[in-house]
Parts: structure tokens; C-alpha cells; sequence
């Protein structure tokens, strides 16, 4: 058993490795950028972001780097110049499409770029010279190191240095009608700089390989994860684990609830009704579960609020929220009451709907055991009826029922998008719904592992439970 | 019996431990409750003095004091010192046409206007969004205000006095004095935070002239990114703000600009005090501070010299400011604005009608039910209250003049002609705008108000089209013309943003209008980010979009011919026209307010009738609101719904 445990805990490690890498694909491939503005009816202000600022904001979340694998180092020289005459559109006839994907492409590239701009910067057309010395202003910048972890004032100090030397080589460009002297001046500059530096943009075959492998977004955002460090949120700049820890307590009080009050209606009901098996009553349950099931949450929800807190015809309860706006002049007594309050009705709506599926488990599981050798015998040997039921048969009937807990498990945290909305609890499903409009993809995915391990631990969870309540069930 | 021996033991143990708790429980419970009261007593001894006698209502204590304003008109609410300036022929700021809170009304409360959204954090340089600058001038102020009933007119603020020698191109600007920082919302008890005390009352700083040189640096520092990065394009003009003294501001431009004089008056001061240090106190490096400044640990909270200070921002639960008891000009109307976050908009009016939220605008679609529909009382509450704002926004669909279908401006008329804006505007819109007609926001005076509007005419759109060349030639009921040597059909899809129910009737209708002249048009819904892509990369034949203008409307950015060569630029439809082009750069150096009325309302002209947007309307936006607060103004400027205006009529009933 403890073998078997050690074995599948192994296995959750590489499992959760696919996950976080399925998930990430999914969300850096998807249309759509983070840090576009959001819109509320496709209104837009007069305000542009400058490049060279969207430019930063991209290093900064490692959205220059390719997402999976690198393969920068192998660009040459005829593809850089063709970017820089695409990009600005040197022919003239360049589709606008074209021209961005050219110009950020040349943003994303960075320091890959710097050893064909050299080369560049003796092309034949003046104008690609113009543009080589140029792009090598944002080219040569090297990239800060981040100090918020590790030896801080070591980080400092480089820092101290990074912006020193990129600062050297900012204004080493011109425009097209300096004189030729200028330009050969700044084009000498150039060169001997790069004399100075060029083992930094020369890549052995060594270095090749590990960026092949870690110049990558994803690779980045591993070492930042294995570092605990979940990112900053590009929406509101918020490390996201601060913001998905105080997201959790909103959905974990709602959701473990509505779970547990599930559990104590559907099991009694559907025992009920395995017990009565095939009479009118058990009908009219069945009818009724479907009927509840069928509703969907966001019209429950709403009909709910309408009757109940609306005014017609009464209004016993808020209208949403997870508890009053004036907490602070509350007792804890009288806190824990107004929540309460507040959360009877979206714990009704999401009870309602856990309800149907869980008693059918429950029914299932009794009818098949119902017919059970085992069950005939007690039955023989003259037990009342309920000792039957409740002894023997909701026992073993309940195995199924139980270990359904363990898929349960994610739920609880990714809580209930709908539910959240209308209700307004401000809690994981609300957030990951909107950081999915906003592209926050550091936000989206602390969500998404978060829930997934849950998921994992779940799935192990309902596996070993089959063995400690049926002994029958061995793992080893 | 041996079995239940330590079973009993255990039982009785844990029933002990519970009574234990419990009793415990109450009895935290009840010191809680004591403190509680207590607090409220000594808060409503510090609000009313000795002769409080507790009466105050749960919604936050009332001072009761009615003000009457009526005394303070013209320059009665500007400090000693503006008034003072006022003197000064040559200072540009003039006196107010009214003080912020109109009329009689009762001073504290709390105010409670509803949110539908988490601004993206409380900095106004760092933050995007009309929110987020809505917020900073609760907590903020500028260094001059466009008057609210004449934005025209700039009234003293931080600046009591700007003038100029040299025609724009140095400014002088005397600041208020006596002005405090707001004490930063940290934990003072801590300890960790006392270098951060100021040397005024109460620890405070004075606001100096250093706090808009500061703004100089960030405007400066490309790694500040952001609103800020946002704003550096209107900044180019401009060459440095100094500090000639603490309360003294000299700014230089190397060109006079038309957008100079407004952009620099409405800039709030940074403090530098608290921006370029870390949460340790430590001072950020001179290579990285821009950097810092995007993810620094103050932005989710909020400072200033306001009106307003930061109380409390909950994520996805509200936001709250407190009046600044300590503010410098005429005190706030409120105690407290509360802003609870709602994300369902469905759900305003129910929250509204609950009692939970005094003020908020609504949607169309609410419009319709709560108040067209009402018979009798809207809500079925008498206390409930509803009114309009218009706003600067306005709608239009925007052509690809690119595409040769639609580079003929017969075509792009036809095209408006067939398409009945006032019928949906009523209809759909449920009459909340008016039909526009041109670049400019209908207030100012730029818009050429006597321009009228393409009819809704199939007729004429037809006959337009003929004259264009596209004919019904094969007889399939859609026209068409031979481009290039290729016969093609008049069809083309509409792109348009796809969470609007709004905007899908009203594709249909114009998808139906459209067929009976004989074309054929498919709508195209897509959401916002996909939207935003292919404006960009010019990959749409006709868009759906609105232009959120400020008072001062700059045509280069949407109108000049070299903004349509650049990718991603705003110039998206690739609008080219020489004269145009010729208009939008003399109005940059213009300055005389008539040759600017002349000039843009040739403008104005020129676009009416090239017709590169199918202009269609600018949106009024409902609002309901309970009658204990006095009718809310509205500015015609953003924030048009500004709650330093609002008071309370009377104490409101919670």
C-alpha cells in the first residue's frame, strides 16, 4: 500500500508537468495579447502606448521569448535584413499584417539580433544600414536581472551595470538625412563596441543548446514556479498568489458547503428511493432531481433573487455578495451570521444542481446491492427490514458515492463561474473568468495549476479510499 | 462496560471543551461588541463636539450641518491665495463658474455608487483606464479644473496662477501653499513606516514643486510604462519642468503646440517621497526605478492632496475613500464613497431598488424596463429617481479605404444612407443618443452643429451606387462591377464586437436594408482581443467602433494621412486626404478660437462628406438614484459622473 502510495505520488510529478504545459500552450497560443486594453462596448481612448515602453512590458513578462523551444541563435543574416525591409516597408507594398509581424518579431529577437546587424551595417542600401544601426539601439539592450530573490544587493550592483551599458548604446542612431559623416561615425562606434563584446553575441555550441532548452517562456516561468513564485498579474500587477489566496476563502465557503449539504440530502433520498425502487414515490423523486438538475444555475440563480430578495414578494435576503459592506463596526458573532445570510441563497442554487447527480449515485449504488447474496441472507436470518438497509446494504452501497469526493476536489476551489457572477462572491471563478477576457496568463495559470493539483491529490485520494473502505480491494 | 469507560471519558472531555469554547466565544463576542460601541461614541464626539446626543443612523454618523452655498458663488470657494492671483490680468485661470457642491445640502454620509469592475490598480501614471483616472481625482487634484459648466474656462487648483511671456513657450506657474500629502494608507503601528513621516502636521508632507518635477522625470523614463507611456506622446513639445522655488514651476516647451497648455494643466502631482522607495524605505536604483515604479507597492492603494482619501480596495468587493478632513479647499460633501463592486450589470437596478446603492447608470435595455415600462413609479418606489448624461463618446463604422470597393466616397455615403440610425437609435437604443455627424464630440464648439445627417434613404443609396458603377448586371439581386478587369460582387462582412446584443439586432437591420439596395453584407461578430487584431492588421472591410474623445479633439492621430502608412495606428481605416491633412496641421499652431471654429468646421465639412466612418450616434447614459441625494450634475468632460459635485439632500433612511 504505502509502496503503491509513494508510486502514484512519483507519477503525479511528470502528470502535473503535462498539465502545466498543455495548459500553457493553450493559453500563450490563443489569439489575443495580455496588456491590450479592455473595452467595454469596443470604445476606445485616443491614448497609444509608445513602442518602446509595450516593448519593455513585453521583457518584463518574458512575452519576447518563444514560448516552447529556442531556435534564435540559428537566424541569419538574409532573414534579419528581410525583417527590417518588411517592417519598414521598404517596398512599399507590404500588408499591415506583414509589417507588425515583421516589427515585433525584430522586438522579440533582442540580443540574437546583434551579430547580423553588424553585418548589416555594410549592406549596399543605405537605408538598411540606417535601419541595422538603429534597430541595434534596442537590440543591444541587455536585460535586468531580477532581484527579488537571491542575493538582492549582488543583483543591485549588476543591475547598476546593465543600465550603464545600456544606456551607452541608446542613442547610437540617426535618421535618414544626417550627414554621411555622422553615420559612418556612429557605424564605427558600433563596431568597435561590438569588438569589445562579441563573445555575449556569439553562441558556442554549448550555449546553443541551453537556449534551445531555457531561453524560453516556458522554461522561465518553471523557474520562477520552482521558486514559488507565481508571477505578477499583467492586469493589476499583483504577485497572483496574493491575489488567489484571498480569492480562495469567497469560493471555498461556498463551494464546501453546497458539497456537504449535497451529500446530506442526496444520500438519505437516494437510499430512500432505492428503497422504493420502482413505486410512485420514487417516481415523483426521480422526476423531481431531474427537474432540478435540468435548471441551469444562472436561472435558478436569478429566479431565486427575484422572489426572495427582490421585494416581490419578499426580500428576506441580499441581493448578492458574500457578506455587508460595514464588516469593520461587526462582532465575529455577527459576522458569521451575516454571512450566513448572505450565502443561503447561492448555496441553495448550487446545492440544487449538485443534488440530482449525487442521489442517483446513491440509489444506484443500494439498488446494486439490494440484490446481493449477502443482503437475502440477512434478510433470512430475520433482521428487521431498516437494519438491513442501514447496516448492510448502505455499507457497501455507498463505496461509489464516497470516492465521487475526490473529483469533487478541484470543483471546490475553482469554485462556480455562473454562481459567483450572479451572486456576485467575488471569489476564483469570477477572477479566472475574467483574467481568461484580460489574457492575464499568470493569473489564469495559478488558477488552473492550483485546481489541477487539487484534481491529482483528488484522483489519488478516491483511488486509495476504494482500498481502506473495501478490503477486498488491493493494491499490491 | 470496559468499552464504554473510555468512550465516556472522551465524550466528557470533548463536551467540556466545547462549553469551554463557547463560553469563550461569547465572551470575545461581547468585548468586540463593547469596543465596537465604544468606537462609534468617540467617533460621533469627534465629528459633533460636546452636545452630540446619539442619534446617528447606521449608515455613517451625519454631522447634520446644512451648508448653504448659495453665498459662494463666483470666487467664494477658492483659497486666499487664488483669489489673490485672480488680480493678475495675465493669469490664464479663471474664477469659477460655480463652487463643487451646489445649493443646500447636508454635509457627511456615505455615498454608495456601485462598480462593475476592479480598476487595474489606484496609480493614475501607471493604471489605464477612465476609471482609474475618475479615482485620482477624488484623491488628486490638478493643477487646474475645466470649469464644469464651461470646460473652456480652467480654474485654479494646485496652480493659482499660470502665465505666460513669450506666447507659450515658457510657462510660469505659482502652486497653492500649505497643501499636505495624504498620510499613506500603511500600517504606521508597525514601526516599519516611520520613514516615510513627513515633517508637517501629523507626519505629513507638503506638497512642492519637486512633486511635479517628479512627473517630468517619469514622463521621461521610457521604462515607465503604462498610463504614463500612454501620455509621453503629448509630452514631446516639452523640454523640462524645473522648481524655480519650493512653490514655483517653470516649464519650457521647444514648440507651442495647441494640446500643450491642456495637457500640462491636468496633471496631478507624484510624490517622490514615497514613489522611489521600496516597502523597506530603501531607494530604488537610478538604472531600474522606471521599472519599479510599474510594480510599486503603493499603486493598489491611493494618494494625493485630494479631496478624498484612499480607505480600502477589496478585490472584487469594493472600494472606499474617506473625506480628507484635513483638505485644503472646500471641504467634501461626503464622510464616505463606497464603492461596491458589482460584475453582473443585470443586477444595478435590483441593488438600487434594495436600498444597497444610492446612485448608478444603467443599460439601454434597463432603461427600457425600469422606466419606459413603468406604469406609475419607477421600481414601484416614489423615492427613486432617473435622469440622462451625454457623454463625448460617439459611435461609427468605420470603412477600409484601402479596399476599392469602398474607396469611392459615393459608395461609403450610399452605404450610410442605408443605414437608418435614428429608427435604431429609437428602437434598439431605446432613444438614449443622438445622431452624429462628424470628428468632434457634439459639446464643443468644433462641431458644426447645423451639418445635418445622411437621410435614411434606399432610394438615394441606389441611385449613388449606379452612378458609382455598381449595377445588378447578372440579375442575382446583388450588385456588382468589374474591378480590375474581375467582376465582383457587392458583398462584404462587418466586423463588429460580439458581447453586445445591441449591436446584433442592429447588424441585422442594416443586413436587411442593405439587401434591398443590393448588397450583401455578413455580420461578423468577434470578441474584443480578436477585434483589437484585426483592426490592426487592416483586415476587415467595415468595423464597428467608438472614439472616446477628450475635450480638446487632436486630428492627427485618427486623421492624418501619415498615421495611416504606420501599422496599428489609429488611422485605421487608411484615411488619405491632402486637405485634410493641411487642417489638421494648422490647427495644431492655431490658436485664435475663431480661426479654430473656422477650421474645424471645414473639417467637420470635409469628413461629412467623404463619409470615411459612417458616423451614427453619441450615447446618452441613463441613470437612477434615490431622492435623498440632491439631482446629481453631470460634467460634460470625463468623469461625467463626478461625485465632488453630488450631495446628500437629506439623511438618507438605512
Amino acid at each position: 500500500m504505502i509502496q503503491y502510495t509513494i508510486k502514484r505520488l512519483l507519477l503525479t510529478i511528470p502528470t502535473f508537468f503535462a498539465i502545466s504545459l498543455i495548459i500553457f500552450l493553450v493559453l500563450n497560443v490563443a489569439p489575443g495579447k495580455p496588456g491590450a486594453q479592455s473595452s467595454g462596448q469596443g470604445e476606445s481612448t485616443t491614448g497609444q502606448e509608445q513602442k518602446e515602453s509595450y516593448r519593455i512590458f513585453k521583457e518584463q513578462f518574458n512575452l519576447d521569448r518563444p514560448i516552447l523551444l529556442n531556435t534564435r541563435f540559428n537566424l541569419d543574416t538574409a532573414e534579419v535584413r528581410e525583417m527590417l525591409a518588411i517592417s519598414s516597408n521598404l517596398s512599399g507594398e507590404e500588408g499591415a499584417r506583414e509589417r507588425i509581424e515583421a516589427s515585433d518579431d525584430l522586438d522579440d529577437y533582442g540580443n540574437y539580433l546583434v551579430q547580423h546587424l553588424l553585418v548589416l551595417l555594410d549592406d549596399a542600401d543605405p537605408e538598411i544600414r540606417r535601419l541595422a544601426a538603429n534597430q541595434l539601439t534596442a537590440a543591444s539592450q541587455s536585460r535586468f536581472v531580477n532581484d527579488r530573490r537571491g542575493d538582492a544587493e549582488a543583483a543591485r550592483e549588476q543591475n547598476r551595470e546593465i543600465g550603464k551599458a545600456n544606456d551607452l548604446v541608446k542613442t547610437w542612431g540617426y535618421t535618414a538625412d544626417a550627414p554621411d559623416a555622422d553615420k559612418l561615425a556612429i557605424h564605427k562606434q558600433w563596431k568597435d563596441w561590438y569588438s569589445k563584446n562579441e563573445e555575449t553575441y556569439v553562441y558556442s555550441a554549448g550555449e546553443k543548446l541551453s537556449i534551445f532548452f531555457t531561453d524560453t517562456r516556458f522554461f522561465k516561468y518553471w523557474d520562477n514556479l520552482l521558486h514559488l513564485d507565481f508571477g505578477v498579474s499583467t492586469v493589476d500587477r499583483k504577485p497572483v498568489l496574493d491575489t488567489v489566496l484571498s480569492k480562495l476563502k469567497y469560493s471555498l465557503s461556498l463551494t464546501t458547503t453546497a458539497v456537504i449539504l449535497a451529500y446530506i440530502i442526496a444520500v438519505p433520498t437516494g437510499i430512500f428511493s432505492a428503497v422504493k425502487q420502482g413505486k410512485p414515490i420514487d417516481s415523483v423523486i426521480t422526476v423531481l432531481l431531474f427537474v432540478m438538475y435540468s435548471l441551469p444555475t444562472f436561472f435558478t440563480g436569478t429566479v431565486l433573487l427575484k422572489l426572495l430578495s427582490e421585494g416581490d414578494p419578499v426580500a428576506w435576503f441580499p441581493t448578492g455578495n458574500f457578506q455587508s459592506m460595514d464588516v469593520g463596526a461587526m462582532t465575529t458573532w455577527q459576522s458569521t451570521k451575516d454571512i450566513v445570510w448572505h450565502l443561503i441563497l447561492p448555496i441553495a442554487t448550487y446545492t440544487s444542481t449538485a443534488l440530482a447527480a449525487l442521489s442517483r449515485y446513491a440509489r444506484t449504488g443500494v439498488i446494486d446491492v439490494i440484490r446481493a447474496d449477502y443482503i437475502r441472507t440477512a434478510r433470512a436470518k430475520g433482521l428487521s427490514e431498516p437494519v438491513v438497509i442501514l447496516k448492510h446494504a448502505v455499507r457497501n452501497g455507498m463505496i461509489p458515492v464516497l470516492t465521487l469526493l475526490g473529483g469533487l476536489l478541484p470543483t471546490l476551489v475553482a469554485g462556480s463561474v455562473v454562481i459567483e457572477v450572479i451572486f456576485n462572491i467575488p471569489g476564483m471563478g469570477q477572477f479566472l473568468f475574467s483574467s481568461i477576457n484580460l489574457r492575464d496568463y499568470n493569473a489564469v495559470m495559478a488558477v488552473l495549476l492550483a485546481s489541477s493539483s487539487l484534481a491529482l491529490m483528488g484522483i489519488l485520494l478516491s483511488d486509495l479510499s476504494y482500498a481502506l473502505v473495501d478490503p477486498r480491494i488491493s493494491f499490491d | 462496560m470496559s468499552r464504554s469507560g473510555p468512550n465516556g471519558v472522551v465524550i466528557g472531555a470533548l463536551a467540556l471543551i466545547l462549553v469551554g469554547t463557547l463560553y469563550n466565544a461569547i465572551q470575545i463576542n461581547n468585548t468586540e461588541q463593547l469596543g465596537i460601541d465604544n468606537q462609534k461614541k468617540l467617533d460621533e464626539i469627534l465629528k459633533n463636539g460636546v452636545r452630540t446626543s446619539g442619534q446617528a443612523g447606521s449608515g455613517g454618523s451625519f454631522s447634520g450641518e446644512m451648508v448653504n452655498n448659495a453665498s459662494l458663488m463666483g470666487e467664494g470657494c477658492l483659497t486666499d491665495q487664488a483669489k489673490a492671483d485672480q488680480a493678475d490680468p495675465t493669469n490664464i485661470l479663471s474664477k469659477p463658474s460655480q463652487c463643487r457642491a451646489k445649493g443646500d445640502y447636508v454635509r457627511g454620509g456615505t455615498l454608495r455608487s456601485v462598480l462593475a469592475s476592479d480598476p487595474r490598480g489606484l496609480n493614475p501614471y501607471i493604471a489605464n483606464g477612465a476609471d482609474v483616472t475618475e479615482y485620482g481625482l477624488l484623491m488628486n487634484d490638478y493643477m487646474a479644473e475645466r470649469d464644469i459648466n464651461n470646460p473652456d474656462n480652467w480654474l485654479p487648483r494646485l496652480a493659482t496662477s499660470v502665465t505666460t511671456a513669450d506666447d507659450g513657450l515658457t510657462y510660469i506657474i505659482k502652486l497653492q501653499e500649505d497643501v499636505y500629502w495624504h498620510k499613506p494608507a500603511v500600517d504606521w503601528d508597525s514601526g516599519n513606516f516611520d520613514w516615510l513621516k513627513g515633517d508637517g502636521p501629523d507626519g505629513r508632507h507638503e506638497f512642492v514643486a519637486d512633486d511635479y518635477v517628479f512627473v517630468w522625470d517619469m514622463l521621461q523614463n521610457n521604462q515607465v510604462a503604462g498610463r504614463t507611456a500612454s501620455l509621453r506622446n503629448y509630452f514631446e513639445a516639452m523640454d523640462s519642468i524645473e522648481a524655480v522655488d519650493e512653490h514655483t514651476l517653470k516649464v519650457t516647451y521647444n514648440e507651442r503646440l495647441y494640446t500643450n497648455l491642456a495637457m500640462l494643466l491636468e496633471l496631478a502631482p507624484v510624490p517622490r517621497w514615497l514613489f522611489m522607495y521600496d516597502q523597506d524605505g530603501r531607494e530604488y536604483e537610478q538604472a531600474t526605478w522606471g521599472l519599479k515604479l510599474n510594480e510599486h507597492w503603493f499603486n493598489q492603494r491611493g494618494i494625493g492632496v485630494g479631496p478624498y482619501k484612499y480607505a480600502a480596495w477589496e478585490s472584487g468587493v469594493k472600494l472606499e475613500f474617506e473625506a480628507n478632513e484635513m483638505y485644503w479647499g472646500e471641504p467634501p460633501a461626503f464622510d464616505r464613497i463606497l464603492r461596491p463592486i458589482v460584475k453582473d450589470q443585470n443586477a444595478f437596478p435590483r441593488k438600487v431598488k434594495a436600498g444597497e446603492i444610492d446612485i448608478t447608470s444603467i443599460q439601454p435595455e434597463q432603461y427600457k424596463t425600469v422606466v419606459l415600462d413603468a406604469d406609475g413609479e419607477i421600481l414601484d418606489n416614489e423615492h427613486i429617481q432617473t435622469t440622462k448624461f451625454s457623454t463625448l463618446t460617439y459611435f461609427y463604422m468605420g470603412w477600409n479605404m484601402d479596399d476599392p470597393k469602398f474607396s469611392d466616397k459615393r459608395v461609403r455615403q450610399a452605404m450610410t444612407m442605408s443605414f437608418d440610425r435614428q429608427g435604431i437609435i429609437d428602437s434598439v437604443f431605446h432613444g438614449l443618443g443622438t445622431l452624429h455627424t462628424g470628428p468632434y464630440p457634439k459639446q464643443v464648439a468644433c462641431y458644426d452643429k447645423s451639418i445635418e445627417p445622411y437621410p435614411y434613404d434606399i432610394d438615394a443609396a441606389k441611385a449613388l451606387l449606379e452612378e458609382a458603377g455598381w449595377t445588378d448586371s447578372d440579375g442575382d439581386g446583388i450588385r456588382d462591377k468589374v474591378i480590375d478587369g474581375q467582376k465582383m460582387d457587392f458583398e462584404f462582412t462587418f466586423l463588429m464586437y460580439g458581447s453586445s446584443t445591441e449591436y446584433e439586432t442592429l447588424a441585422s437591420i442594416w443586413r436587411e436594408a442593405l439587401l434591398e439596395v443590393g448588397v450583401k453584407m455578413t455580420p461578423s461578430p468577434v470578441e474584443w482581443s480578436t477585434m483589437l487584431k484585426k483592426m490592426d492588421e487592416r483586415e476587415f472591410d467595415v468595423y464597428s467602433g467608438a472614439w472616446v474623445p477628450g475635450w480638446d479633439t487632436d486630428l492627427m492621430q485618427l486623421w492624418h494621412s501619415t498615421e495611416a502608412d504606420k501599422p496599428q495606428s489609429s488611422n485605421r481605416i487608411g484615411f488619405r486626404n491632402e486637405e485634410a491633412d493641411k487642417i489638421a496641421e494648422e490647427l495644431r499652431r492655431t490658436f485664435d478660437e475663431d480661426r479654430r471654429t473656422e477650421l474645424c468646421h471645414d473639417f467637420h465639412a470635409l469628413v461629412h462628406d467623404e463619409q470615411p466612418y459612417t458616423f451614427f450616434y453619441a450615447r446618452e447614459r441613463p441613470v437612477l438614484y434615490w431622492d435623498h441625494l440632491n439631482e446629481p450634475q453631470f460634467s460634460l468632460n470625463w468623469p461625467y459622473q463626478d461625485k465632488r459635485y453630488w450631495s446628500f439632500q437629506s439623511e438618507p433612511e438605512r
